[in-house]
């Protein structure tokens, strides 16, 4: 990313498929790689030393369900992650095998917003 | 012994005669067993398979068979008379020895194989023999498997089972059958995969299953295979049926909604099983949660030739897409049998171009 000074900064990347390529269940308990355990285990963290200056990369895996699509981002509203740095977040997610998954990710996190409201 | 007038022998033969008559006329035994002391022959129906009533009910009472005898005796399985035998009822008969022999040992089963099938023209065949083989049946009797030729038709099927929602078995079964062919909607099927069995692990055995025995066994089995030119997938679980499960899973706001958006109130097996797979459409504000059941339809959402069919106890629910006039259109059918399956059979498949 440059920034308009012209500065390169260097923007953090987490990219799924060095977490798993076989993306599982909602939750921990269900069985492993799941939505639950990246969202505690790798993405919070990230968020922390981050904030939204962070890249989700969601290529080169088998695939992904809804569960853990909705567990892992809707999560994030849910663990009381600021919904401004949620939705910036979003829309940075990068997912060239499937742009369909940015719009449904959107969804479940709005969703969890006027949930949570 | 005082001995018989000749009107009395002459009663007496004529009588003979008739009670021999009435043996000879008496019906087939029903439930094609025979028994001995100690063990019961079991007669595997000449068609395994659920996707016609009449086949799936035949199918069913040999499973409730087998289940029936082997707390007390040894079963001996003849598939003498087998011609046929498709993956929905090769995935689930499977599971329901492989649990039964997890609780009762391999000892208790014993088998007959299957004869050797010829077609119109005379020519050989080993297909019923070769698909048993390839899905581990023989082995899981601990009986040698026969190294005749493999049968092409038969050579990509594979199964595997778990207990966790593992992705990566399912992940590799998928990559293993289709790694040689392109154009197959990996991710999607992947998707609706990995959602079936999550439910599995998470709805499927919360209940105590109705078939008397009691055992502990939550596996669920998956199937990935090219038949005739298509695709086919499926997972299978022996608990309790979605019928059991998606009015505690979902809220009643939601079903209330959902019965009201598409103009039915569920309330036989397969009503509640299309209930499942219309969740994610109407779940908008309301919860988040319960929203894997639109991921069982999304293949036919991306695929002109996909379609879906789900057996759950007694329902079956199918779905598949046609083209009119340039569109996709869904065409529906469901209805319940008289036999439950006493669990969940979801499959999907799409032509290979």
């Amino acid at each position: 990313m440059v920034n308009r000074l012209g500065i390169i900064i260097m923007t953090a990347v987490i990219k799924v498929s060095d977490f798993t390529i076989f993306p599982g269940p909602r939750y921990k308990k269900l069985g492993s790689f799941s939505g639950e355990e990246f969202r505690d285990d790798y993405l919070i963290p990230e968020i922390e030393r981050h904030g939204s200056d962070l890249v989700i990369d969601l290529d080169d895996t088998m695939g992904f369900g809804s569960s853990f699509l909705e567990e892992c981002f809707g999560g994030l509203i849910r663990r009381k992650i600021e919904k401004e740095t949620v939705l910036s977040l979003i829309s940075k997610i990068k997912s060239l095998d499937d742009e369909s998954l940015i719009i449904e990710i959107k969804s479940y996190v709005e969703d969890a917003i006027q949930h949570g409201d | 012994m005082k001995k018989l007038t000749h009107e009395q022998e002459l009663i007496f033969k004529i009588r003979a005669k008739y009670e021999l008559k009435k043996i000879k006329r008496r019906p087939h035994n029903k439930n094609r067993t025979i028994s001995k002391l100690d063990e019961i022959l079991i007669l595997a129906p000449a068609v395994m398979d659920l996707y016609k009533p009449q086949y799936y009910s035949k199918v069913i009472a040999f499973i409730e068979s087998i289940r029936r005898h082997i707390p007390r005796k040894k079963i001996k399985l003849c598939f003498r008379d087998t011609k046929h035998i498709t993956a929905a009822a090769g995935l689930l008969f499977l599971a329901e020895v492989d649990r039964l022999v997890k609780r009762f040992g391999s000892r208790k089963i014993k088998c007959i194989r299957p004869s050797i099938q010829r077609d119109r023209f005379g020519r050989e065949s080993r297909r019923v023999e070769a698909a048993l083989t390839q899905i581990g049946f023989f082995r899981l009797l601990g009986m040698k498997e026969s190294s005749f030729p493999k049968e092409p038709s038969v050579d990509c099927w594979m199964v595997d089972s778990g207990i966790a929602a593992d992705g990566a078995i399912a992940g590799s079964l998928l990559q293993k059958v289709t790694q040689n062919t392109s154009g197959i909607p990996t991710k999607t099927l992947y998707r609706g995969c990995i959602e079936a069995i999550s439910n599995c692990v998470e709805h499927a055995y919360t209940g105590v299953r109705m078939d008397g025995l009691r055992i502990d066994d939550k596996r669920w089995w998956m199937f990935v295979a090219i038949v005739e030119k298509k695709l086919v997938v499926v997972v299978c679980d022996l608990g309790v049926g979605i019928p059991n499960t998606v009015s505690k899973t979902q809220e009643k706001s939601i079903l209330e909604k959902l019965f009201a958006t598409f103009g039915f109130v569920a309330s036989t097996d397969c009503e509640w099983i299309k209930t499942a797979t219309l969740v994610k459409e109407t779940r908008t504000n309301l919860s988040y949660r319960g929203k894997g059941g639109g991921d069982l339809r999304s293949l036919l959402q991306y695929n002109d030739s996909a379609s879906l069919m789900i057996f759950s106890n007694r329902g079956n629910y199918r779905c598949r897409n046609v083209m009119k006039s340039g569109k996709r259109k869904p065409i529906e059918r469901l209805y319940d049998n008289k036999r439950s399956m006493l669990g969940t059979i979801i499959q999907w498949s799409i032509d290979l171009e």
